[in-house]
């Protein structure tokens, strides 16, 4: 039963309030809708007011947000994945947040630019060149002034070291990342006190500049372990280079502190031989998820990140006050894999007719193109468009045309049946669904994958879409017939590229990264024969050959060339994007505008 | 009570050990956790990845893998990571610290603001007062949590605009280079610390205040509060001396089962506010298949859960003396 004090009836309580109630009760009603109202029409987008530009941000890849800065003040620079592992080199340390803190300490004798030429580390060597060329002799002469953060001079013994933790037959228990180039290696010697250091190829290597990418102190190492056996190798190399945060630098920067929380505070590297740095601090701060970069980019809690662009964030970003943003070419390639181990895709003209019907613009449109309206069609399988070598062959191919009509036409002069309804073989079977295995939650793939399921349905070609959170598990089952995924094009061509088109072992459905089993005896000996020339022009043409004998098989559909979306504080300069390198390949240039 | 707490301790740990079993079992099908190794550009060699199965006992059949594991445990081998620099222990043991900052914080606001609102509400039930008390409970009973951390976040960034100076942040436990000065830190902490925890706990409020209105009100209408009143008792001496302590007895009941839904709740907390807690550490370690990873948090988890438990079974009794544990 109700306490009659307590008991209020709502019909007669407005009426029985005093006027003083009514009004204090109106004027905190007034504020509660002012307080839940102005948060919302607070606006964030627009440009600043300042001397520097925000927004969308443009100019030549190499010299983009170009400015003259002051000296000192912390950036900080947003990473993505946890560290699992400190050791760039190795297999579970190769991961993003990695690399971007390696380009950083860890030095490399030729660095990446942003439009994927190369540029020698002139802090690291004064020059580096193929002495002879039988055997391939190349000759490093290291600056005298270049030395670690301990003091101790950057020699051939660290070229050594790097050169033994990936080369299996020195070390067969290292967990390298990868040993292209580096199993060929013969011998490393060090002469003038280690600071010429002279590599002895055991057989010619055209792509030598990918060698020593990121040096590791074998100084350090040898405190670890011993360096002269492959056990001790093997145990610097996978436990102690891997669970411990590098004290050690030959960079602009050397990591004070890692933080639990997985983040990274760097400071200047008094020992460093380069440019002081502007920055006072150079912090890297983990955030894995990319709509809290946003927001704490919005707050200030951080300077810059470096996404994965999809639409929404873009937008997001767009709307940012204060904040600058480039969106620019990736050297990664976004493309369709055929696998040649499905009966149906062995026929040459089946695959010309998917990939014929498939129209590459549409789904630029409905993806990138969403961001950068300038996106094209990839025209090449082994180039980016920025990368000497690149040439439009696919369009005399019909790559990506979106021609049903013509893919009709090739498919009925094969002896095809049911082209436009339920495609029929030349033997009288039906050609079964095709599968296109995708990772959940990624939604520019799955509007891409529903593109080319429309597109296929036109000639007679069902594809069935399954969802999975283990894309390699799937595709090494072998439970696909077309897939969609990235190749990084990066400028050692032969090199990276070789293992996704080179021939499998008789007996086997994939090996290396070639998961769809192609295989040209051609394109093996071209790709062979790249790698091993001595001369530059010799090697371009073996490739562009590749090229063109790779885009007649019909085995791969090239999309378009990846994007990368980098948004910053608009008052910090000289900081860009760089597919290969990542934006702190230059950090000892970063800093805020005077 | 003794004999009460290791009872309640010893069936724990049969349930711990079938829950482990069943999340191992999920995790271990769920995908390789080498895929993403496997994945890499380029792809590293056969021998590499052996090596990793080898590290990870991905070589050895299931039940062995569980059974060592289990073994272990009491001996703190929670197992290796498939993350080579983390000690499964060294990470629980640092995050924990993180999420029991969280949770506890979220609890006890929870607590405070459930007890205020119902008793106020109930105090002055049917009024317009009472009224957007209920609407408000409702509304954080029924939207979700990531909803109201979207709107807290530009709330709070709005905040910070307005004062010119970073007030409240919206990622991370700390700030990364924090400041010197006690007093200073006391505030970075607490800075980030507002918005999570209000978030974590608005959804324990709208039911928590609802139990405590409904509570109060029961108890205001009972026969001893009347003879309270007519006794001449003050209405703050007979609402606070009295009527409280007999109606928070519910909500402790309440409190203490939703428990375990505030340690779920700092998951998503953990995620979208990026605090390096138990939470993130659960689906860091489920994406990345990391088996061993899953089954040590669920199990210091249960414990936890186990304890704290325990420790408002404990708290009632002292509310109500007539309760006794055998």
């Amino acid at each position: 039963m109700l306490s009659r004090d307590n008991r209020a009836y709502h019909s007669t309580e407005w009426i029985a309030m005093s006027p003083a109630s009514r009004r204090r009760l109106l004027c905190m009603a007034s504020l509660a809708v002012t307080v839940a109202v102005v948060p919302a029409c607070v606006a964030d987008g627009g440009s600043s007011a300042g001397a520097r530009p925000t927004g969308l941000v443009t100019g030549d890849l190499n010299t983009i947000n170009q400015a003259d800065v002051a000296d000192g003040g912390t950036a900080t620079y947003t990473i993505f994945n946890p560290i699992s592992n400190w050791n760039r080199l190795h297999a579970n340390g190769s991961t993003y947040s990695v690399i971007d803190i390696a380009s950083v300490i860890m030095p490399g004798v030729f660095t990446i630019l942003p439009d994927g030429s190369l540029q020698l580390s002139k802090n690291l060597v004064e020059d580096a060149k193929v002495a002879n060329n039988n055997p391939q002799t190349i000759v490093y002469r290291l600056r005298a002034d270049a030395k670690w953060s301990d003091g101790q001079p950057v020699t051939a013994d660290d070229f050594a070291y790097t050169w033994k933790v990936q080369d299996p037959d020195k070390c067969p228990e290292c967990q390298a990342a990868t040993t292209a180039g580096h199993e060929q290696i013969a011998s490393v010697e060090g002469t003038d006190g280690g600071k010429t250091v002279t590599v002895v190829m055991e057989k010619p290597y055209s792509e030598w500049q990918q060698l020593f990418s990121s040096l590791l102190p074998a100084h350090v190492a040898k405190t670890y372990a011993p360096v002269d056996s492959p056990a001790g190798l093997a145990k610097g190399f996978n436990e102690a280079f891997a669970t411990k945060a590098p004290t050690w630098s030959a960079g602009p920067f050397v990591i004070a502190e890692s933080t639990p929380d997985g983040s990274v505070v760097m400071t200047r590297n008094g020992a460093w031989n380069g440019p002081r740095p502007h920055l006072e601090k150079l912090v890297f701060r983990l955030i894995t998820d990319t709509t809290q970069q946003v927001t704490a980019l919005q707050n200030h809690e951080v300077d810059v990140i470096y996404p994965t662009p999809q639409v929404d964030l873009v937008e997001q970003v767009k709307g940012l006050r204060e904040v600058a943003y480039q969106v620019t070419p990736a050297s990664h390639a976004h493309q369709m894999f055929l696998n040649l181990n499905s009966k149906p895709l062995q026929d040459r003209a089946l695959r010309q007719a998917i990939i014929t019907a498939i129209d590459a613009k549409e789904i630029i449109a409905k993806t990138i193109g969403q961001f950068d309206e300038k996106a094209e069609p990839l025209r090449s399988h082994l180039f980016v468009s920025n990368q000497p070598g690149y040439e439009d062959i696919h369009s005399a191919r019909g790559y990506g045309a979106g021609d049903a009509t013509a893919a009709a036409n090739i498919l009925r002069q094969a002896g095809y049946t049911g082209v436009g309804s339920k495609l029929v073989a030349p033997n009288g079977q039906p050609v079964p669904a095709l599968r296109l295995p995708l990772r959940g939650g990624q939604r520019l793939t799955t509007d891409e994958a529903e593109l080319i399921k429309n597109a296929l349905r036109a000639i007679g070609v069902e594809v069935s879409i399954v969802t999975t959170n283990d894309l390699i598990a799937v595709a090494r089952q072998g439970n696909w017939e077309l897939a969609l995924g990235n190749l990084n094009r990066s400028p050692f061509t032969a090199t990276n590229q070789a293992p996704y088109y080179r021939t499998c072992p008789p007996g086997q459905n994939f090996c290396g990264f070639n998961l769809g089993n192609y295989g040209n005896a051609e394109v093996d000996k071209l790709f062979e024969q790249a790698l091993t020339t001595s001369s530059a022009d010799e090697r371009m043409a073996h490739l562009r050959r590749v090229n063109v004998l790779i885009a007649d098989d019909y085995a791969f559909l090239p999309l378009y060339q990846q994007r990368l979306l980098l948004a910053y504080r608009g008052d910090l300069a000289n900081i860009r994007a760089n597919s290969s390198d990542f934006p702190t390949y230059n950090s000892h240039e970063w800093g805020y505008v005077r | 009570m003794v004999t009460y707490v290791l009872r309640r301790l010893a069936l724990a740990i049969p349930i711990a050990v079938v829950a482990t079993f069943v999340v191992f079992l999920m995790v271990s099908f769920s995908g390789d956790p080498l895929a993403d190794l496997k994945a890499a550009t380029p792809p590293p060699s056969p021998r590499v990845i052996e090596l990793e199965e080898q590290r990870l006992h991905l070589d050895q059949p299931l039940l062995v893998r569980y059974g060592n594991w289990l073994v272990g445990l009491p001996q703190g081998e929670f197992g290796p990571s498939v993350r080579t620099n983390v000690r499964i222990d060294e990470e629980i043991l640092s995050r924990a610290a993180v999420t029991f900052r969280l949770v506890i914080g979220a609890f006890l606001l929870a607590l405070l603001i459930s007890v205020v609102i119902g008793v106020i509400s109930a105090y002055r039930q049917r009024t317009y007062v009472d009224h957007g008390f209920s609407f408000a409970a409702l509304l954080f009973l029924s939207m979700p949590t990531f909803w109201f951390a979207v709107l807290l976040k530009q709330a709070g960034i709005s905040l910070n605009d307005l004062l010119g100076r970073d007030v409240v942040y919206t990622v991370g436990e700390g700030s990364i280079i924090p400041p010197t000065g006690l007093a200073e830190r006391v505030v970075d902490i607490a800075g980030h610390m507002v918005l999570p925890t209000i978030c974590l706990a608005l959804v324990s409020i709208g039911a928590w205040s609802r139990f405590q209105r409904a509570a109060m009100v029961e108890v205001l209408n009972s026969d001893f509060i009347r003879l309270a009143r007519s006794k001449g008792l003050s209405r703050n001496r007979v609402l606070f001396r009295h009527a409280l302590r007999a109606a928070l007895i519910p909500l402790v009941t309440v409190s203490s089962m939703d428990i375990a839904a505030l340690v779920s709740g700092s998951v998503v907390m953990e995620k979208v506010f990026q605090w390096r807690g138990m939470g993130d550490f659960l689906v860091t370690s489920i994406s990345q298949r990391d088996a061993y990873a899953v089954m040590s948090w669920l199990a210091v988890t249960a414990v936890t859960v186990v304890v704290l438990n325990l420790i408002c079974d404990m708290v009632y009794g002292l509310l109500d003396p007539r309760i006794r544990y055998a």
